[in-house]
């Protein structure tokens, strides 16, 4: 399944959007592996992996646990760590 | 702005098209009717300062997921409600955007009957707008490099969602 996910904070540099590809059944902790593989022309210059790794993803109205069921089609959105305030 | 007892405003404003007012956030805890009920106002007010971690700061972007931002901010209101009292009035406006140098950044105001609860409600509420919220600081320096803040992790829910299909 394909999902779309939203960026925000330090992930902004790499598109405001980034399209995966996902199996069939994914849970939100399987978007981590291909996300980093996605990204990984910048991991010479930058952690890409740590920042994913603290990371969490969520919807409009929550963030969502990691064995939560994926649904193709979705928008979902990358929280790096926050600094609000 | 007017509000009946224990009400909560939030909002996260475009400080290019409208900048955060703190004496407007005291105005909306205070009104006119609400003065004969609460005895005291807190009120929180961050602004942009000229340095950090050793670096000189020009300014500060402020990233923000707005719809879960929102919906955050009236959670932890609703908390500080329900330790310190149902009848607090809670306003909060978070920044999006470019700020420079003593730019407000965040308005906090508290209306409550009594000091204490005011004082309690209105630090839990930044507290926990820094630690949980979606919003992002991206730093300008005087160098002309710019980065974003470290941050805190957010942990993920703690709800059960085995059978949660989003």
């Amino acid at each position: 399944m394909q999902i779309t996910l939203q960026t925000f904070g330090a992930f902004r540099q790499f598109g405001q959007n980034i399209a995966l590809e996902l199996s069939a059944d994914a849970k939100v902790a399987d978007i981590r592996a291909p996300l980093i593989a996605a990204l990984a022309e910048f991991s010479a210059s930058f952690d890409i992996a740590g920042l994913v790794d603290s990371s969490r993803f969520a919807t409009e109205t929550e963030i969502l646990a990691e064995d939560v069921v994926l649904k193709s089609g979705s928008l979902i959105t990358i929280l790096p760590p926050v600094s609000g305030g | 702005m007017q509000f009946e007892a224990g009400k909560i405003f939030v909002d996260v404003w475009d400080v290019t098209q409208q900048p955060l007012d703190a004496m407007a956030g005291l105005a909306a805890v205070t009104g006119e009717s609400l003065a004969v009920r609460n005895g005291a106002e807190s009120l929180f007010v961050g602004t942009v300062r000229n340095h950090n971690l050793g670096k000189k700061v020009l300014g500060i972007s402020y990233d923000v997921f707005i719809p879960l931002a929102k919906q955050n901010f009236t959670e932890i209101c609703q908390e500080a409600q329900a330790k310190w009292g149902e009848e607090l009035d809670f306003y909060v406006v978070h920044a999006q955007g470019k700020l420079d140098i003593g730019g407000v950044s965040i308005v906090i105001a508290v209306g409550s009957p009594h000091r204490d609860e005011a004082f309690k409600a209105c630090r839990y509420v930044i507290e926990e707008i820094k630690h949980r919220s979606p919003v992002w600081k991206l730093e300008h320096y005087e160098d002309g490099d710019s980065e974003w803040s470290k941050g805190c992790e957010l942990c993920s829910s703690n709800h059960k969602h085995e059978a949660h299909v989003i």
